[in-house]
């Protein structure tokens, strides 16, 4: 996540190009130690215990440390100790741009120094306070009255992407106020309080893709398969978010079926928003209008 | 009942679902599965091939699975039916524990739950 938001940063102030940022991205995805492997590699967890707790990822909408702590695997310790090595990913972006020669050090130390302490301008007192600053902050949605839900919605689904498809991609755009068309999509309703309509598509590939990456599976067409899959994983985060929107504010969501549409186009009103996203795979997009 | 003696069906709207719940049905040594893509199909097919054990999605097309679970509980009150949603909120445990479900599971269903599912049901 902080490296998508600092690769966002560097990209929009235009210290490096898209294809830079995606060729530096790219190669993270080789030498990226995840936090599971960390805490292998420590000898803090054992395999087992690294793939129960990935499990138990796709139920709750919890960190992995978090997670191995409540289970017992790690101490607070450990779990500060490998999480500051994950929190050391804007250095491992820096160091990719670096060594393919898009930046000098000179020029990473100082969009590092700027970053941090624009940073620091929208800390909030938790750490997801600050993440969903700095989420609003990304998305330009400052002046949106339902910032906080966006904002909600789309940290969860990013952190979801990470955990299910992987964290090989950047952002490419936002977009309001506009008519967003996608080759391919996955719909589904939310119903209930916070009732709204929510897609994820794309092209062709970036479909296929995440349906082949959340599957685990080889997937090559876009035929029914592929689309209950990329259903499922959007089934899996409105699942996620009512439940933590029944946790956190005591409102209780619902969900309709999803459905699959080719040649999908949505109206993003002013107070609704489309995230557009470049995988290794293929371009994809999230749509989000509350009612 | 042996393990290998029992039938269970298995009703989403999500193949994918469907594909993953019955890989591990197989490993366990159930081989007797049937399947259902929405909650209509579900009440169905219960009716015809009354399996012992249904694994049953809440969000599904045509009929919700709790007006499934209510119709098939009706239809035989023995029923034993494990509702799965990724909604695991409170109000969706209470709906499923007053229509008389066997089990509820959040969902991505793992391999360990449904072991613990049909040790409860053979003890039973």
């Amino acid at each position: 996540m902080y490296t998508q938001l600092f690769g966002h940063y560097l990209l929009n102030n235009g210290i490096i190009g898209a294809d830079e940022l995606h060729a530096a991205l790219t190669a993270l995805t080789r030498i990226k130690v995840k936090l599971g492997a960390a805490a292998i590699d420590a000898g803090y967890m054992n395999a087992e215990q690294v793939e129960e707790v990935h499990e138990i990822q796709h139920t709750i909408d919890k960190r992995f440390g978090a997670i191995a702590v409540e289970k017992g695997y790690l101490t607070d310790e450990q779990a500060r100790s490998l999480l500051s090595r994950q929190k050391n990913s804007n250095l491992v972006l820096g160091q990719a741009l670096i060594d393919f020669g898009f930046i000098t050090n000179k020029q990473f130390e100082d969009a590092l120094n700027d970053y941090k302490r624009k940073a620091s301008l929208i800390n909030g007192d938790t750490e997801e306070e600050r993440m969903e600053n700095e989420m609003i902050g990304l998305l330009g949605i400052n002046d949106m009255p339902d910032k906080d839900f966006y904002a909600d919605y789309i940290l969860l689904f990013i952190r979801n992407l990470i955990r299910f498809l992987g964290d090989d991609f950047s952002f490419s755009g936002v977009s309001r106020n506009v008519t967003v068309s996608m080759n391919y999509a996955c719909t589904q309703e939310i119903t209930g309080p916070l009732s709204a309509t929510v897609a994820i598509g794309g092209t062709e590939h970036g479909f296929v893709g995440i349906a082949a990456r959340y599957s685990g599976e080889e997937l090559n067409e876009t035929d029914g398969y592929t689309k209950a899959c990329v259903g499922e994983l959007l089934n899996l985060q409105n699942g996620l978010f009512a439940v933590n929107t029944s946790n956190t504010k005591n409102e209780e969501l619902d969900l309709l079926p999803q459905e699959s549409f080719e040649k999908y186009m949505i109206n993003i009103p002013e107070n609704g928003i489309c995230v557009s996203l470049s995988f290794s795979f293929g371009d994809i997009k999230i749509a989000v209008v509350k009612h | 009942m042996k393990i290998s003696d029992i039938t269970v069906m298995i009703c989403d709207d999500s193949p994918l679902v469907i594909k993953k719940t019955g890989n591990v049905l197989r490993k366990i040594g159930i081989n007797s599965i049937i399947t259902a893509s929405d909650g209509e199909e579900a009440v169905t097919q219960y009716k015809s091939s009354k399996p012992d054990l249904v694994f049953m999605d809440i969000v599904m097309p045509k009929k919700t699975g709790l007006d499934a679970l209510r119709e098939i509980r009706e239809f035989d009150p023995d029923s034993k039916v494990v509702m799965a949603s990724t909604i695991g909120t409170q109000s969706n445990l209470i709906a499923a524990i007053k229509e008389g479900a066997f089990e509820f599971l959040q969902k991505p269903i793992k391999e360990e739950d449904i072991l613990k599912v049909i040790n409860r049901m053979l003890k039973e």
